[in-house]
This record gives C-alpha cells, sequence and structure tokens, in this order.
C-alpha cells in the first residue's frame, strides 16, 4: 500500500519535471541557458607559471587583484591565557593555569576554465584548553572545498545541507551539488554524513543522502511574480560496520519525502506550503523492528491589505513523525494568526493568536495539554517634532489548560511592558525599559510569582582631549515575588562601558557588571561583581593586526561562602588578517 | 530493482543538463571569505546571548525570526520562564563552525552558562552544544533555527 502511494508520488514527480528536462535539452542545444540575459564573462587562460605567481604573490598585500589568475588570504590569531581562580573552583569553569589557542583560517581562490571558480577553505585550530577542545592536536575543525559558477556548484567538504524545514537542515561533511540548467529549474544532490561513529557515545556513523529539485512555473505570467514547486526527499541511514561488533548502538534509518512550494500573487496574496511523510526504523538490527510511517503538512498564507498585513499558520504533525536530518515538533496541531497593521507614519500594532495543543491520534502522552497566547505590541512615534523617541508597550497573555481529570497543566502568565529609546543628539541616547511577568499557577498555587524588570541605558561618544570617548551606563532593578513568601529577591544592577582612543592606534577599554542580590531564601544573599580592562595596539591598519592585552576578574560573593568563588584571567592576543 | 535504475537515470540526466547547459555568466557565487563569516557569526552569538541575559521579551523576540523552527512563541517563552527562575551571572562560549548557505548562516557553538537559581542558595554551571542557524531577513540576521542543547 506504502509503496503503491509512494511510486505515484514518485510518477507524478517525473511527470512534473520531464518537461522541465526536455526544455533544458533544447537549451542546451541552443546554446545557453534559457532566460538569462547576462553577458557570458569567461576567465582568461592563465600558464601554470602565472598561476604559481599570482598565487603567492597575493601574500604580499592584503588587497588582491582581482585581474590575478587566484589568491590566498586569512586569519591567524594566537592567544594565550592565564587562569586563576580562588574559592570554591568547583563553581568556576576554568582550570587555572596557562592556556593558548591558536586559530587559523586560510582560503585558496583560483580561476578555473571558462566561468568557473575553485575556492578552498580551511579553519585549523590547536589548544590545550579542554573547554574550546577535548583533544590537543592540530584540529582541521571545517574544510569546504568548492567549484562554482554563478548557476552551479559541486561543494565537498563541511556544508549546511538545507532544503525544506520537514526534510532536511543540518550541518553535514560530504558532497553537495547545488544545480540551476535553466531560470526556472533547481536541483539539488546531497550525499554526505551527519556524524562519524563514536565509541564513547556509543553511536554507528550516520550518512545522509537527499535529493531536491525546484521547479518554477508561468514565469511572466500576469498574476503570478512567484510560483515554485519542489519536492525532495532525504534519507539518514546509520552504518553498523562503523562500530566494533560488540557494540550496543541502534541502526537507526529514518527517510523523510517532502513536498513542498511557495505561490506568490502580484495581488499581494502568498502561500508556502509542506507536506511531508516519514518512515523510521528506531533500530535495524532489532529481532523485531517495524517501522513507523506518519505525516505533517504546514501551510503558511499570507496577504497584504493597504495598510495592514495578515498571516496564518497551519501546522500539523503526527505523533509518529520523526525527521532526523530535519526539524519538526511532532504530536502538536497549531492555529497562529498575525496581523501588522499601519494606522499612520507614526503608529504601528502587532497583534497575534497562537492556539496548539497536543496528543492526537496515535500519541503515547498521557494527557492533552492545550496552549492559547495572544500577543499585542506598538510601535509608536508618539512626538511629531522628536521621530528618534520611539515607544514600544507590549502585552502578552497565555493560558495552558490540559484535559486531564486534575487540569495539572492550568496556568496564566501575563507579560505586559514598554521600551522606550530616544536620541538627544547625534552623540547621545538613552532609553529605558520595564516588563512585569505574572506566572499564576493553578494547580499549586505557591508556585505562582510576580516579576519585575527595569532597565535603563546611557551611551555618549564625544571627545575628551582631542580623543574619542564613549561610554555606556545600564543601570538596572529585577523584583521576583514568590506567593506565599513574604519577602522578595532584588536585584540591583550596574553596568559600565568605556572605550577611549588613547592613541591614534592605541585604544582603551574597560567595563564592570555589577549584581547586589538580595535573596527571599535564608543565606540566599550575594554579590556579584565583574569587570575588565583591554589594551588594543592596532600594529598594522591595513592588515588589521592587533596585539591585544586584557584583565578580567569576576568575584562572587555569597552569604553561604561555600558557594563564593573568584576568577581571574590575563589575555594576550594577537591577530592578523593576510 | 527497476525503480532504483529509473530514479538513477532522472538523476545522472539533471547532472548532465546541469553541467552542460551553462557556458558562461558573471561569477557571483564565490564563498564569503571564511574570517568575514567567523567574525559575522561571533557577532551575532555575542549579541544574542548578552539580549537574553539583559531580557525583555519584546527586545528578544525581536532577535528571534517569525518562522523560527519550529516556534517562536515556545522559544520566546521558555526564555521568559528560565530568566524569571534563574539570575543569568555569565555565558561563555567558542565557535566551532561556521557555515552559509544561501540567505542561512549555520553557528556550531560551545558554550558554558552560570546562573543562580532563585530558590536555592547553590550556582549551577550547565554547558552545552549548540547549533544555531541564522536567516538574513530583509538585511537584519534572526535567530532561525536551534539545534541540540538550548542555552535559553
Amino acid at each position: 500500500m506504502k509503496r503503491s502511494f509512494y511510486l505515484k508520488i514518485f510518477l507524478f514527480v517525473v511527470l512534473l519535471f520531464s518537461s522541465a528536462l526536455a526544455d533544458a535539452a533544447e537549451v542546451y542545444y541552443l546554446g545557453g541557458p534559457q532566460g538569462s540575459s547576462q553577458e557570458a564573462a569567461v576567465n582568461p587562460s592563465y600558464s601554470l607559471k602565472q598561476r604559481f605567481q599570482d598565487l603567492f604573490s597575493s601574500l604580499s598585500s592584503i588587497r588582491k587583484d582581482p585581474e590575478a589568475s587566484g589568491s590566498i588570504s586569512g586569519h591567524l590569531s594566537q592567544t594565550v591565557v592565564h587562569n586563576d581562580i580562588g574559592g570554591n573552583r568547583e563553581k568556576s569553569y576554568l582550570k587555572p593555569g596557562v592556556n593558548y589557542i591558536t586559530d587559523l583560517n586560510f582560503s585558496i581562490q583560483e580561476k578555473l576554465h571558462a566561468d568557473y571558480n575553485f575556492t578552498g577553505q580551511w579553519f585549523l585550530r590547536k589548544t590545550d584548553d579542554p573547554r574550546v577542545e577535548s583533544r590537543r592536536d592540530v584540529r582541521l575543525k571545517q574544510v569546504d572545498l568548492q567549484v562554482a559558477n554563478e548557476r552551479n556548484l559541486y561543494q565537498f567538504g563541511d556544508f549546511y545541507g538545507s532544503f525544506s524545514q520537514f526534510v532536511l537542515g543540518s550541518s553535514l561533511e560530504g558532497f553537495n551539488m547545488d544545480i540551476n540548467p535553466t531560470d526556472d529549474q533547481h536541483y539539488q544532490i546531497v550525499i554526505a554524513r551527519r556524524n562519524e561513529a563514536d565509541t564513547v557515545a556509543n553511536s554507528f556513523q550516520r550518512n545522509v543522502f537527499g535529493f531536491k529539485a525546484d521547479r518554477y512555473l508561468f514565469k511572466g505570467s500576469d498574476l503570478f511574480s512567484d510560483f515554485r514547486i519542489g519536492v525532495q526527499a532525504a534519507s539518514s541511514q546509520d552504518d553498523s560496520a562503523s562500530l566494533p561488533d560488540n557494540h550496543t548502538a541502534k541502526d537507526l534509518r529514518n527517510t523523510v519525502f517532502g513536498l513542498d512550494g511557495e505561490i506568490v500573487f502580484k495581488q499581494g496574496l502568498s502561500i508556502q506550503y509542506e507536506y511531508a511523510g516519514s518512515a523510521y526504523v528506531e533500530d535495524e538490527d532489532a529481532s523485531e523492528k517495524t517501522t513507523t510511517y506518519a505525516n505533517a503538512f504546514r501551510f503558511q498564507p499570507s496577504m497584504r491589505l493597504g495598510k495592514a498585513n495578515v498571516r496564518y499558520l497551519y501546522y500539523y504533525a503526527q505523533p509518529k513523525f520523526y525527521t532526523d536530518a530535519g526539524s519538526s515538533m511532532s504530536d502538536k496541531i497549531q492555529n497562529q494568526v498575525s496581523l501588522d497593521y499601519r494606522f499612520s507614519d507614526r503608529v504601528n500594532v502587532t497583534v497575534s493568536e497562537n492556539y496548539y495543543w497536543d496528543h492526537l491520534k496515535g500519541s503515547s502522552r498521557t494527557k492533552r495539554t492545550f496552549n492559547d497566547e495572544k500577543y499585542m505590541t506598538w510601535n509608536l512615534l508618539p512626538l511629531a517634532s522628536r521621530r528618534s523617541f520611539n515607544l514600544r508597550p507590549y502585552v502578552n497573555y497565555q493560558v495552558r489548560n490540559s484535559d486531564d481529570p486534575g487540569n495539572s497543566a492550568e496556568s496564566t502568565t501575563l507579560t505586559g511592558g514598554f521600551d522606550i529609546s530616544d536620541r538627544l543628539n547625534a552623540h547621545t541616547n538613552w532609553g529605558v525599559g520595564y516588563e512585569c511577568r505574572s506566572f499564576i499557577d493553578r494547580v499549586t498555587r505557591s508556585n505562582s510569582e510576580i516579576f519585575h524588570r527595569i532597565r535603563f541605558n546611557w551611551a555618549q561618544d564625544m571627545m575628551l582631549w582631542a580623543r574619542r570617548l564613549y561610554y555606556a551606563i545600564t543601570p538596572n532593578v529585577d523584583i521576583r515575588h514568590r506567593k506565599g513568601n513574604d519577602n522578595k529577591d532584588v536585584t540591583v544592577g550596574a553596568g559600565f562601558n568605556v572605550q577611549y582612543d588613547l592613541f591614534q592606534r592605541v585604544f582603551l577599554r574597560m567595563g564592570n557588571t555589577l549584581a547586589d542580590t538580595n535573596s527571599a531564601s535564608p543565606s540566599g544573599d550575594y554579590v556579584n561583581n565583574r569587570g575588565f580592562w583591554e589594551v588594543d595596539f592596532l600594529v598594522d591598519k591595513e592588515r588589521s593586526a592587533h596585539f591585544i592585552i586584557r584583565g578580567e576578574r569576576n568575584n562572587y560573593t555569597a552569604e553561604n561562602g561555600a558557594q563564593s568563588y573568584k576568577e581571574q584571567r590575563v589575555i594576550a592576543k594577537f591577530e592578523v588578517n593576510f | 530493482m527497476r525503480t532504483k535504475t529509473i530514479i538513477a537515470v532522472l538523476l545522472t540526466s539533471m547532472i548532465v543538463v546541469g553541467c552542460r547547459a551553462v557556458t558562461g555568466a558573471v561569477v557571483d557565487r564565490r564563498a564569503v571569505a571564511q574570517e568575514s563569516l567567523f567574525s559575522l557569526a561571533g557577532t551575532l552569538i555575542k549579541d544574542l546571548f548578552d539580549n537574553y541575559q539583559d531580557f525583555s521579551m519584546e527586545s528578544f523576540r525581536a532577535k528571534v525570526a517569525v518562522d523560527f523552527v519550529s516556534s517562536r512563541n515556545d522559544l520566546v517563552n521558555n526564555a521568559a520562564s528560565n530568566i524569571r527562575a534563574a539570575k543569568v551571572l555569565d555565558i561563555d562560549f567558542s565557535l566551532d563552525q561556521v557555515l552559509s548557505d544561501k540567505d542561512l548562516l549555520m553557528v556550531d557553538l560551545k558554550w558554558q552558562k552560570r546562573t543562580r537559581p532563585y530558590d536555592s542558595s547553590n550556582v549551577v554551571l550547565t554547558e552545552g552544544f549548540t547549533q544555531a542557524v541564522f536567516k538574513n531577513v530583509a538585511g537584519q540576521w534572526l535567530l532561525y533555527q536551534i539545534n541540540k542543547d538550548n542555552p535559553f
């Protein structure tokens, strides 16, 4: 039954794209891409000697000659860090002592035959900092080799494979081919792996194979400005030979087929849609393996009506829908409507209603949870004579319910607030913000709470002793009140940042962030004081070469002394472009 | 077997068509310099973490794309709930990989977060590995997708 279903889909796709192939073949014999109005720009021919000369002479200057056959460019940074930790070291993610990090990015560009170009990019890292890398040898973090012209791309290495939302959206390592034979066709093929075999994580190497085809119809139509229909499939398959025989890893197989598209009418209506079907085997090596089939669908029309813009989203994913390389939230139905309305060039309103629930047919959940969210925000310029003064009030109301006898999910959250930003003159900005969030847990009342946050910021750019001085001050207050507790958590914070251009090529930066909390819980008070200073020497302006010395300090002093820690860091960094 | 043969023939035809149909066009499909992408990715991630620490629902929401996968409302509400439950002391991160595809920018990063829950006197350290995808919407890079560990 399933087999016949997929065969019908396949035949539909073949019929849809067969005319495209015929067009493409005709175009080839006519000698150019259909509908292309661009002039041919074929690369000149270069001798091998010339290519080597161009390549290595490009290192002498940061400005690459566009007429040259090729060039090398990149970025090198070397960082040495000294960490000193006092107090409770377990509360620090740093390790005492000296660490270094060397990062090297470099690229090679080379003009090839006809209009094709080669680009090779490598990112290498060596470090002994366990936070950054678990291994100390030179790591090839990223490699990307591309041969491409305006329409076609042949890529080997690390790349981001992106089809439709349900089918593929993941970083991969392998081969990617992206071709556009004519203006109305697009094809993509992916043969790659998602991850290597890992004995510690007990997982096989996972390979991903994918294919995508897009067809753009009704070009030049009076009705449509865009009409795309696409089909795609991606299959994730674990390689069970990639681990030794004594493993217990599960051998996954997941195939997702998708049909998506976008229709844009010239009158302002546009529709995006996607349907996907998934087949999923959790463990192919299991004695009783079962394949589960499920579907997902999303439909997103939007329309411009004068000063209004309306968007709607319908999202449906069955509980058993599974996509390994794509993205979805299975076991969910969602309806969302948004309206943007511009009353005038000074008043703009956005209203949104979002209603979704789970526990669809076949779900393993024990109850259905409903979420109903309403959001409204205004973007206002209240003063006609002062257009820089911007006021943005907003309110969000969310109700959660469930269908179990005790309605164990029942809660209400109300958030309201405003942001004001203003520019006093060309050099001075200020802003203020307030937000109140009330959470009512209707099942366990003592979990209910109310949270206030007040923020202020002031920033100024000025000249001091004929040198540029920039500073910003950001005080803030958080107040949290939990039901059933007379005490409140009150945090008073203050931050400042300064940059002063000490000399033409020497910049001084410093900053400090203070948070002083008076806690509602016993022995919970603390003060966190973090600061830094930095001297930045611009060694070579053209190559953007910097030598930076930086000091950091982070003191956490708690009423419960066992939690206190002190961190001090001195960082020296050199970086240069070539 | 016959189906596989048909698929193979179809794919081969498309590859041939793709390779031969174009014989000369202006080159504008060069990969963006890797160092520029790393610099952009570092700025975007730092801006996002700063915004999270100095959280307001409206400003954080403005950093997230309308069509965030899988739900912008869920991400923002989850972040708001976590901010309400614990004070974020600091977040540190290092970039692992930065990849681009048309209007998308994918950033692999390791992060460490230190928080102080309001209902406890213990400092909590969490760390994770995140794959964040940004989307260029009218010239502005907005968070479009988060895979693996969610730092918010």
